[in-house]
């Protein structure tokens, strides 16, 4: 659809047109850098950031959420509260993840309400990458530094106008309400815009993912994945990470008589994920459970869904304490 | 709110009836009847079919169904205690009387439908036998019967004392349109009947595989070790139908545990044919 520009100096004004829908979250300097949170003010959003460190899937679906509360007399269903009206400034490649979960999260059969109602809940504005980061591969994952997939509109930071390109019918709908804050962008904004995507694209290098899903049917020889998952600490930061992983618990916590079930997320690379009542444990060693993450991304969602659960954000490499890199597993397993 | 929407919240029931079913008492018979008779409609389950038992405070586990979809006003599950099992324990401690909840039905189901005509062989083995049970007492309503050809049932359990279902075994074992096969890996002082393995056992009965197809559950031992006597026998991967268990939190296909595989036991299965079981575990576990 048609781009629209916006002057940075209107950018309070931009700010305040998107207080108007509600609860807007966006990126906001804090002691730990650019993390995204409330916007309160028309002065809070912060521009200049490569990524946040936690996955904005955790806007839709929270590391802990209470679903129903119970007592002597039944259960009862927790309304779905936290949904954000706007998000702003999510990267290209945590909105193409997002687009992955809500294939999860709403299938032919069942719709999980808190996901689905919080995505619906939320104008989403994505925000394409200025630079990359050093564990970046989005271009090898069917994204890129500009990629639109899963967002309602997609911004272009270019330092002194932020284009802004409607993606959805519904971000369509936001940028024609809001016309007078904008102004049609000039050829050569344009220009610089395109040439910024190829820019960034052009910085991150090429990894073997493409290959993977028809490599990986071969590899189920246990000492390969051992091999791979000799250092793992099974501590799940790669998991909680991921903005596309999404595996999760139910925990009961009970007061007296009455208590609350909830929602967490859990993690594929812990021992006790899959472990049984009777001790039987089906991915009991670490190899086993590295195996089950590695082609839940790259083997089992592209036979499901037709796309790798994976979007080269580069969190699991940056975060991993033993310095497992998904990368270089890609490279051993296509090898 | 609507919670028919929501399907991670449980219908509400209560305990009906709780019959011990083993010497060790370790395995219980549960009854639960709909606190709200509008749920018991929306219930209505198939053969092979699971739910997800909730017990306020301990948490939630999948339990294969044990009744037919014929038995009226009820829903029955057999479930095994685990001193390491947080809900098989609480679940153990309830009376009748109490209520719970209760989140189903879940998963496909044995494809009765498209064996109308066929012979059946049934072989369970321990406390797997619950949905075949489902399945046994379904087949023998008179109203359904007739759509089958020849039944054979051959079920084990370690011990006399650890046999499930004891009185309908009986029962079953009297009438003429249905072969049962009943056999422990130990007989006691007053055990009559078969002693064997449940491998050595389908050997021995050899029921024809012609026009046959078979339904067998088991814990993973014996699985892996009555394939190969079915195999023998003339059934196939495509006609030995199994059921699958796994850890699941959810049940409905989003919680990425219970997969075997790209398959989810929970919504792709827990039914699975022998060739789709051998195909899966090629690439997971």
């Amino acid at each position: 659809m048609q781009s629209v520009a916006l002057d940075i100096k209107n950018l309070r004004k931009f700010t305040a047109a998107l207080l108007k829908l509600g609860t807007v979250r966006g990126p906001v300097h804090s002691p730990a850098g650019v993390v995204l949170a409330d916007i309160t003010t028309q002065s809070d959003l912060a521009l200049e950031y490569e990524n946040f460190k936690l996955p904005p899937k955790r806007e839709f679906f929270p590391q802990c959420e209470e679903i129903t509360r119970f007592d002597a007399s039944g259960v009862r269903e927790v309304p779905v509260s936290g949904a954000a009206d706007v998000i702003f400034g999510v990267r290209p490649c945590d909105a193409l993840a997002l687009s992955h979960l809500d294939r999860v999260f709403t299938d032919d059969k069942y719709t999980d309400p808190y996901y689905s109602k919080r995505r619906g809940a939320a104008l989403l504005i994505s925000l394409a990458c200025n630079k990359s980061e050093a564990a970046c591969f989005c271009t090898s994952t069917g994204g890129s530094p500009s990629s639109k997939q899963g967002a309602d509109i997609i911004g272009f930071n270019l330092g002194t106008v932020l284009l802004l390109e409607p993606v959805t019918a519904r971000g369509q709908a936001f940028v024609k309400k809001n016309k007078s804050l904008f102004r049609d962008p000039s050829a050569k904004e344009l220009q610089k815009r395109e040439k910024q995507e190829a820019d960034v694209a052009g910085q991150i290098p090429g990894v073997a993912v493409q290959q993977a899903p028809a490599a990986l049917s071969g590899k189920s020889d246990p000492a390969f994945w051992e091999s791979i998952a000799e250092t793992c600490l099974s501590c799940g930061a790669c998991t909680f990470l991921c903005p596309t992983c999404h595996c999760f618990d139910f925990n009961d916590r009970t007061k007296r008589d009455a208590g609350s079930r909830l929602r967490v997320h859990d993690a594929c690379m812990f021992a006790s994920f899959v472990r049984e009542a009777s001790g039987h444990n089906p991915r009991g060693k670490k190899g086993e459970r590295m195996r089950q993450r590695v082609m839940h991304k790259f083997s089992y969602a592209p036979e499901n869904f037709n796309t790798v659960f994976c979007v080269g954000c580069g969190r699991c490499v940056t975060a991993c304490p033993s310095n497992i890199d998904i990368r270089e597993t890609l490279s051993k397993v296509t090898a | 709110m609507n919670t028919a929407a929501n399907p991670y919240v449980p219908y509400k029931v209560r305990v009906e009836k709780v019959t011990v079913e083993n010497d060790e008492k370790d395995l219980k018979t549960f009854r639960f009847a709909f606190c709200d008779k509008a749920d018991e409609q929306k219930f209505a389950h198939k053969c092979g079919q699971f739910a997800m038992l909730h017990v306020a405070g301990a948490g939630e586990i999948p339990i294969g169904i044990a009744s037919s979809p014929l038995d009226k006003g009820y829903a029955e599950f057999t479930v095994k205690r685990y001193s390491t099992g947080l809900v098989t324990t609480a679940l153990h401690d309830m009376a009748e009387g109490d209520t719970m909840g209760l989140r189903g039905p879940l998963g496909n189901s044995f494809p009765l439908e498209n064996l109308k005509g066929k012979n059946l062989l049934i072989v369970g083995g321990g406390f797997a036998f619950t949905t075949l049970r489902a399945t046994i007492r379904y087949l023998l309503n008179d109203s359904v019967r007739k759509n089958y050809g020849t039944i054979t049932v051959i079920y084990g359990a370690r011990s006399p004392g650890e046999l499930l279902y004891k009185q309908e075994l009986s029962e079953w074992q009297r009438r003429s349109d249905v072969a049962t096969h009943v056999t422990v890996d130990k007989g006691d002082a007053s055990w009559k009947g078969r002693e064997g393995f449940v491998p050595a056992v389908v050997s021995q009965v050899a029921p024809s595989s012609a026009n046959a197809h078979c339904i067998v559950c088991g814990p993973p031992i014996m699985l892996k070790f009555t394939m190969p006597p079915l195999l023998q026998l003339g059934f196939t991967p495509e006609t030995i139908i199994t059921s699958q268990e796994r850890r699941m939190s959810c049940g409905i296909g989003k919680c990425g545990r219970c997969n075997i595989g790209p398959k989810y036991v929970c919504k792709d299965g827990p039914v699975f044919t022998y060739a789709q079981m051998m195909e899966m575990e090629k690439t997971g576990s």
